[in-house]
């Protein structure tokens, strides 16, 4: 849970999102899927108005992402020693068989080893980084990508009681070279075991959520109100806010609601694209604390960050 | 108002919101459990934020201990209770 590896930097952050602007009210038979999975609630107080579709292959949009991230970094990918995709259960059972081979090619990183990090549905790739991180045990080691993608071929499977479903690439690098933009102080990923059965209540969720977080706060030596920013996963906004305030988050720390609006939830992606977002906005600061949080159903997930940025 | 009153409160709320139009005062009085009602955790939540909105002008904050109260009847009204009574309590400075 906790990091053994404190002076590992992340940073380098980059997104590619689906090429292909959409409004959720526009897909076929939008009303009836709406009210099936919302039961008279209104559309318009649920924060998204558009959502982005990969109108190619998604190798594609992981390829551009990562290539984002060496870019910024200047990292040739012949330095590149790890890559750790992280994708959802559903999306990985879409990939075509030579994925990472073509993802690899593409990139020309010919001396990089893969992995694959799922079956934790949208939290993923919050143990992906966790993962990305312990390969530095290896002295040898010195820059680590974790991507995610998660994405939907079928619009209608986009709409969900708790969500809107976007496509969306994302990823970081991880080196001991640089001090990156922050560093994992720690990070837990626990089980709702209600939510595996799909009789998840808003006990067993406020159950496995404050579980999680005070892990978490416990192992990285931190207080709840030591929080400078959380960046919460993409739900429908109530939720989100509900979610948070029923572990003692309050509206005013979460950022999300402006990615929310125009990405909707693009899964394994979303803690990246708000923590890259709030970076760009406000700018992560050095020695302040920060929560990347993401859930589904029968998990939750956060991972504890301290901004390193000199 | 007594925990009954609330109940009644929450019958004349719902019946205003959407969630509530194919339900009839006596189905909101008479339940026991929002899902008797249909009502889901989305829904839930909505109406929640939306008492608060217009009982208190959006000057109350959920509370984590509502949270596990808010899957049956009289467990709502308990909540709906609380919000009246933190909107009439004066403001700290």
């Amino acid at each position: 849970m906790i990091s053994d590896h404190e002076d590992i930097g992340i940073g380098s952050f980059a997104c590619a999102f689906g090429d292909v602007e959409c409004k959720p009210e526009n897909i076929p038979d939008f009303e009836a899927l709406w009210e099936t999975v919302s039961f008279g609630t209104d559309f318009a107080e649920m924060g998204c108005t558009t959502y982005r579709k990969m109108s190619g292959p998604v190798e594609d949009y992981v390829v551009d992402a990562v290539r984002q991230t060496l870019q910024a970094s200047g990292t040739a990918a012949a330095d590149v020693d790890h890559l750790v995709f992280a994708t959802s259960d559903p999306a990985l059972a879409l990939l075509p068989p030579d994925f990472v081979e073509s993802v690899l090619l593409a990139l020309d990183l010919d001396g990089c080893v893969p992995h694959l990090v799922s079956f934790q549905r949208c939290c993923s790739s919050l143990t992906a980084l966790r993962h990305g991180e312990r390969l530095f045990a290896d002295p040898d080691v010195t820059h680590v990508v974790v991507v995610t993608a998660d994405f939907m071929p079928q619009d209608r499977d986009r709409v969900r009681s708790y969500a809107i479903f976007g496509d969306a690439a994302a990823s970081c690098l991880l080196t001991r070279t640089g001090p990156g933009l922050v560093r994992l102080l720690s990070s837990a990923v626990k089980v709702d075991p209600e939510g595996l059965r799909g009789r998840d209540t808003f006990v067993s969720r406020k159950d496995v959520a404050e579980r999680t977080l005070s892990a978490v706060l416990r192992a990285g030596d931190r207080r709840l109100g030591q929080l400078a920013k959380v960046f919460a996963a993409n739900l429908h906004k109530p939720l989100t806010l509900f979610n948070a305030t029923s572990v003692g988050l309050g509206p005013d720390i979460l950022h999300f609601a402006d990615t929310l609006a125009v990405y909707g939830h693009c899964g394994n992606a979303d803690w990246m694209i708000n923590l890259l977002d709030y970076h760009e906005r406000s700018g992560i600061r050095s020695g302040e604390t920060y929560l990347a949080q993401s859930l589904a159903p029968g998990f939750y997930a956060c991972g504890l960050f301290e901004g390193s940025a000199p | 108002m007594d925990a009954d009153d609330y109940r009644h409160k929450f019958a004349e709320f719902l019946s205003t919101q959407p969630a509530g139009a194919d339900l009839t005062y006596e189905q909101i009085v008479g339940a026991q459990s929002r899902q008797e009602l249909g009502i889901s955790s989305l829904t839930m939540i909505v109406l929640l934020m939306n008492y608060i909105k217009k009982y208190t002008n959006g000057g109350v904050a959920v509370r984590p201990e509502w949270v596990p109260r808010l899957n049956d009847i009289d467990g709502i009204a308990s909540v709906l209770r609380e919000i009246d009574a933190s909107a009439a309590e004066p403001a700290r400075s």
